[in-house]
């Protein structure tokens, strides 16, 4: 038992953070993505990890989280992000308040191009960036095909794309008024 | 102006080609204003989403952890009692004085009632008491000792 839980946390140090960064891209929002995260290793706690072959729990995680984020969404399809902005803006005490605003800003613009994705488009890219998963894993997590994949992040991209250049068109007018 | 070869600058990026095709692709991209242009764009998309910053909070880490291996309630009817030897023997010696008091009484049957002929208080069972049918009038019984009825 003792070294199962050994097992278990090294496994949670490993994933934790990872996880909780692709939940709050995905969603939107930290205090869900953090308590889906924890949820997602509850099950994985309870599944048992030694049932999984090696290397399979953080896909296993992946995938749970995805799902579990899957039901939030459509649980709370018209929540507001101000609360999860307000606490990033106002919640971090940092010795570096400029530091932390700038980091924050950053946050908030790719949370909100990623936000105009669709989810499946959007998962596929973050696995693939953050997560640097082959096509093939975000394959498994995803349970879609390989040729699906590679049409999803190419039209995330795409997107992803236009809506950056829409961004930066729009501020260089703002700047010329 | 586009080019039918972008969706190749995606998966170029990403490793997911074949090594002759990779090179041929490079040699095109560095023709292509188009491709070179989006291999650009995503390469800083890719950097713009990777260094999107998580700093996590340790507390809420090592809560949520703690909360996780915390070992989950057992059941009323799975949880095990731990008892003394002779506290346990004196439980097992009641519940067998209980049963050996109880268990006689239980089997016992009781006594048939013995019916005393001469018995003042029990002579009207021997006849039927036409009291109890309609008063006697529309009644037409004919009464016979229950003793000689019965042979």
């Amino acid at each position: 038992m003792a070294s199962h839980n050994e097992a278990f946390t090294s496994v949670f140090d490993a994933v934790y953070a990872n996880l909780c960064r692709f939940l709050e891209c995905l969603l939107g929002e930290r205090a869900t993505a953090q308590d889906i995260a924890q949820e997602s290793f509850l099950r994985l706690h309870r599944f048992g990890l030694y049932r999984l072959p090696p290397d399979e729990a953080r896909f296993w995680l992946f995938r749970v989280a995805r799902n579990l984020a899957l039901n939030e969404m459509q649980k709370q399809q018209t929540r507001s992000r101000l609360s999860a902005e307000a606490a990033v803006a106002f919640g971090d005490q940092t010795p570096d308040p400029e530091g932390a605003f700038l980091r924050a800003e950053s946050n908030r613009l790719v949370r909100d191009l990623l936000g105009h994705l669709p989810e499946r488009q959007r998962t596929a890219l973050l696995l693939r960036e953050q997560e640097e998963m082959s096509y093939r894993e975000i394959a498994r997590v995803l349970g879609i095909s390989e040729g699906n994949v590679k049409t999803d992040i190419f039209r995330a991209r795409r997107l992803l794309r236009e809506r950056w250049h829409e961004l930066h068109g729009t501020a260089a007018k703002l700047c010329e008024r | 102006m586009s080019c039918n070869l972008t969706e190749k600058v995606s998966l170029w990026i990403d490793g997911e080609l074949a090594a002759d095709e990779a090179e041929r692709l490079a040699q095109h991209v560095a023709a292509c204003p188009v491709c070179s242009s989006a291999r650009a764009d995503f390469l800083r998309l890719r950097r713009q989403v990777k260094a999107y910053e998580f700093t996590p909070d340790l507390e809420a880490r090592q809560r949520a952890l703690a909360q996780i291996l915390k070992p989950a309630p057992v059941p009323l009817w799975r949880r095990r009692l731990a008892v003394p030897v002779p506290v346990f023997a004196v439980i097992v010696l009641m519940i067998a004085v209980a049963v050996w008091a109880i268990f006689p009484r239980l089997v016992a049957k009781p006594s048939p009632a013995v019916l005393q002929p001469n018995d003042p208080a029990r002579a009207s069972q021997n006849h039927f008491d036409l009291s109890r049918f309609d008063h006697g009038e529309r009644a037409e019984i004919y009464t016979a000792p229950r003793q000689a009825a019965t042979r």
